[in-house]
């Protein structure tokens, strides 16, 4: 008798100790899933939502604000009117201001402020020239800082390719970026389930995208 | 024993596997009732909520009990608590959120305003805009001159708008007055501003019915902002045809300061494109400014912005056109501006805006040997206190006070005698405005203004009223009722105090349609004037030949579209204006047409990024119709017409990368057509043999105006 309350017990402090271990890690990996899923916006706005939830809740975390900013940006760059993408990169950029308070050397999130200007450049040409020159020296300070993150390589590949060629831009200057962002795939070590491990089936799809161009020429 | 053991057991598990569940579920409206969608609905501290649907519905259940905070927030609104109770039964939430203060609002008074700038709405000119607005060349007035309202007048500058006078427009910096915003002016030739376009973040062009903060202005009122902290630190360096610019701004963590210098000088380009002018000594002008700002106590900002500039130049002019021996004009001007402004959260409720400035102009001129010197002395202090008594009330109310001194003297070769004569404008005004906001679909401000002016002893109570109703989602009707005042011009100050100020009441009706980067409005107005200055000729030292027995009256439609969506990279607007007005002022003998209207004008500035080649390219036409110009020999004719007013303006803007950082090189061609224009026409003082008078047509200083440019940033 006594040996079968002690043994619930158990299994009841040991359950709950045990459910709330994961809790944080249960929800985010839900959210990713959900992010993941997304196609529309009012898809992606509940995913950005229940990222900002668990911020709000673990203010010590940095990857929810990392996975809230994601959402926001990914957001502006889908067609919505030029109203809503300043305000998704409004929310964007306070997320990732809070991050880099959190984790200030993490190149992770100049990756995501690099993703801001370009938008900001898109929304605004004429003052997009003042940016460039922010934009080039934060992906410098983001490749001294960590070498291996392949996403920082995309981003600036991805950049190149949408610049016109006179500018030192265009599909052939893109590539070779664009292999160099494949190797740092395929080498990248991860750094536990929740860290950032996007893009490399968009650097594929912009290969592939380059090379049936060249094979049509 | 055993049974109540495994019931204890049963009850333990369940308790683990099956605990209660709350449902939550409500509704999120605006204050207007319209529902937000995409809105962040949790209970604080859980990682629990929901996004509301596009019907701004949500549900969502949580395993959380006892007492909570149930949080609501979406971007650009106040963020929405309430303690509630999860072991209470819970009924559907009804919750509205209202607007974020100091955001954009749903409705905001248009009528009679043009409102640009990186952040505020709705925006009609974004700041670059006027920097490459291919007709003005850089000049923030010939830019807003593309807009409804504005009369193109080539051979002065400025903006002369809805039937009034350059001088019924006044500029301010940050709020705060400044007397000369434009390079001093030479005798038909077109004025600029003398502030570049890169300083300022926003503009504010308010063509009537302007809030009871401004005074001093019968017609129009253009607040310049200047740029808040910098983001970040940068350089830039400018050569053109015409001359060499660079500035330099450095970031520290709550402190920015900027500094720019430009060196103008026209002779190479003067000496290679013929001009219609005989230049002495070509013009040149070295100038410089400064932007300090600093962030004080949490909420604070400090800005203090500095220029001055100097210019000279020698020319031959024909007073009146004369044909007779041209007399040789010697300018020489130096201009000091300061302007302080401290803008701070003084509580939750109230802010507070107080400023300074303080500004000095010289312009010594010599014609032949005589010499006519003026002297500006000008000194504005202002306080404001905003204060956001509740959702629905809005007060501002303050002070300002400012003192205006004008030098004026004229030193006669032949005679060897100086007539000279001054005075000070004291100007002490109280305004108070609230403005009243209900639902978000219908704004009302109603101000007052109180002005004490003792140079002419006058005592002046002026109301200004504007209301906004948002009639559908994207329209709105906006209204504005004012009554302005403006002392006499000072060459008639100089000469008698015993005038009062002109008087101008504005009637304004507005609407507008905004969706998706379109933007539609058409305003109607009407402008009565009266106790406009009369006399019976300028500069005439006898105080009683002056008096206030001018009036007129102005009104018109304008219609404005702009349109940045519908082709890709392609940006423009047009703008039509049509005006009917007279007035009686100055030495004429009755009430005319004056020489600076036209009635119809229509401008389209077109502005295409051609992608591939990193290559802006912009292209305004401009069209007023024909103007008037008046035989002085008869007072009471109707007057001539000159013929209508074409022109076409190219800007070529190209963006390369060079020496790691970019560079940006512009070529701008006014009046590329090459049409004639003719602005107006002077009579010969005296009459030839016949007895006719000749006229002499007031022309461009040359047919096209070439400027090419390199810019560099760093």
């Amino acid at each position: 008798m006594k040996r079968l309350i002690v043994f619930a017990l158990v299994v009841m402090t040991a359950g709950t100790v045990w459910g709330q271990n994961d809790k944080f890690t249960n929800a985010m990996l839900a959210m990713l899933q959900k992010s993941d899923d997304a196609q529309t916006v009012a898809e992606l706005q509940d995913a950005a939502n229940g990222f900002a939830r668990i911020a709000e809740a673990e203010k010590g975390e940095w990857t929810p604000l990392y996975y809230a900013a994601l959402c926001n940006i990914r957001m502006s760059f889908m067609d919505v009117d030029t109203e809503q993408k300043e305000k998704f990169n409004a929310v964007a950029q306070s997320q990732i201001d809070a991050g880099m308070k959190l984790r200030p050397d993490e190149s992770e999130f100049m990756v995501l402020q690099m993703l801001v200007y370009y938008g900001k450049m898109a929304l605004d040409p004429m003052n997009a020239m003042n940016l460039l020159t922010q934009v080039n020296d934060l992906t410098d300070k983001a490749m001294s800082i960590a070498p291996d993150n392949p996403r920082i390589y995309l981003e600036r590949a991805e950049a190149v390719m949408n610049m016109p060629p006179a500018f030192g831009g265009g599909p052939d200057a893109a590539r070779p970026l664009l292999l160099q962002a494949m190797e740092k795939f395929d080498t990248f070590v991860h750094d536990g389930v929740l860290a950032p491990d996007w893009g490399r089936d968009r650097c594929e799809i912009l290969l592939k995208q380059i090379d049936d161009q060249q094979n049509k020429e | 024993m055993k049974r109540l053991a495994e019931t204890l057991i049963t009850l333990f598990l369940t308790s683990i596997l099956c605990e209660a569940q709350v449902t939550l579920r409500g509704q999120v409206n605006d204050e207007g009732g319209m529902p937000l969608p995409g809105a962040n609905i949790m209970l604080k501290g859980t990682y629990d909520g929901a996004t509301t649907d596009t019907a701004g519905v949500f549900t969502f259940k949580t395993f959380e009990s006892g007492s909570q905070t149930l949080m609501v927030s979406f971007i650009g609104y106040k963020t929405w608590e309430r303690e509630i109770n999860l072991d209470d039964s819970l009924s559907r939430f009804d919750i509205v959120l209202g607007e974020q203060p100091g955001e954009i609002q749903a409705v905001v008074i248009t009528a009679g305003s043009f409102d640009s700038g990186d952040l505020s709405r709705p925006v009609v000119l974004k700041t670059m805009d006027i920097a490459t607005t291919p007709s003005a060349v850089g000049d923030i007035y010939g830019a807003l001159a593309t807009l409804p309202g504005a009369q193109i007048v080539g051979n002065e500058g400025g903006l002369f708008v809805r039937g009034g006078e350059g001088y019924e427009t006044k500029t301010f910096i940050d709020g705060m007055q400044v007397a000369d915003p434009y390079m001093s002016k030479l005798p038909d030739l077109p004025t600029r501003s003398r502030f570049s376009p890169v300083l300022f973040t926003g503009t504010s062009f308010s063509t009537g019915g302007y809030s009871a903060e401004y005074g001093q202005a019968l017609s129009a009122a253009v607040n310049l902002r200047t740029t808040g902290l910098a983001d970040y630190s940068q350089g830039t360096i400018s050569v053109m045809s015409v001359g060499v610019s660079g500035s330099y701004t450095k970031r520290w963590e709550q402190t920015s300061l900027s500094g720019t210098m430009q060196y103008i000088n026209m002779k190479p380009y003067y000496s290679i494109v013929r001009q219609n002018i005989d230049y002495e000594k070509y013009p040149e002008q070295t100038g410089g400014t400064v932007l300090f700002r600093q962030k004080l106590r949490k909420n604070g900002l400090l800005k203090v912005f500095g220029s001055l500039d100097r210019q000279s130049s020698t020319s031959s002019y024909s007073i009146n056109g004369d044909g007779a021996a041209p007399s040789l004009i010697a300018q020489k001007s130096g201009n000091y501006y300061l302007n302080a402004v401290y803008n701070d959260q003084l509580s939750q409720k109230w802010r507070v805006m107080t400023g300074i400035s303080t500004g000095i102009n010289n312009t010594p001129l010599g014609i032949d040997e005589n010499k006519l010197t003026e002297k500006v002395r000008s000194v504005d202090q202002r306080l404001t206190l905003t204060g956001n008594l509740s959702d629905m009330l809005k007060l501002r109310l303050g002070e300002e006070a400012s003192a205006y001194s004008y030098y004026w003297s004229y030193y006669a070769y032949d005679s060897l005698q100086t007539y000279s004569e001054q005075f000070l404008f004291p100007d002490y005004a109280l305004f108070i405005e609230p403005e009243i906001n209900i639902n978000d679909r219908f704004v009302a401000r109603a101000g007052v203004r109180g002005e004490y002016t003792p140079l002419i002893n006058e005592w002046q109570l002026v109301p200004r009223l504007s209301v906004a109703y948002q009639t559908g989602d994207y329209s709105q009707v906006s209204l504005a009722y004012g009554m302005f005042r403006q002392r006499p011009e000072n060459a008639c100050l100089l000469f008698s105090h015993d005038l009062h100020s002109e008087r101008a009441t504005h009637l304004i009706l507005n609407y507008q349609y905004e969706l998706n980067d379109r933007i539609f409005r058409a305003e109607v107005y009407r402008k009565w004037y009266n106790n406009l200055v009369k006399y019976e000729s300028e500069y005439n030292p006898d105080p009683s030949s002056y008096n206030n027995d001018g009036d007129g009256f102005a009104q018109g439609l304008e219609l404005f579209w702009r349109d940045s969506k519908t082709v890709k990279d392609l940006d423009y607007w047009l703008s039509y204006s049509y005006i009917n007005t007279e007035r009686d002022y100055k030495d004429y003998q009755q009430a005319r047409i004056p020489s600076f209207i036209s009635t119809h004008t229509v401008t389209a500035v077109t502005k295409y990024y051609w992608r591939k080649a990193n290559t802006y390219l912009g292209l305004t036409y401009m069209y007023a119709s024909p103007k008037r110009y008046y035989n002085p020999a008869l007072p009471y004719s109707a007057g001539d017409m000159t013929k209508a007013y074409n022109d076409l303006s190219l800007n070529i803007t190209w963006i390369t990368p060079l020496l790691g950082s970019y560079c940006a090189f512009l070529l701008n061609i006014s009046n590329l057509l090459g049409f004639e224009q003719v602005y107006g026409y002077h009579y010969s003082s005296n009459p030839d043999a016949g007895g006719n008078y000749t006229l002499y047509p007031i022309i461009p200083q040359s047919k096209r105006l070439i400027v090419i440019g390199g810019y560099f940033i760093f």
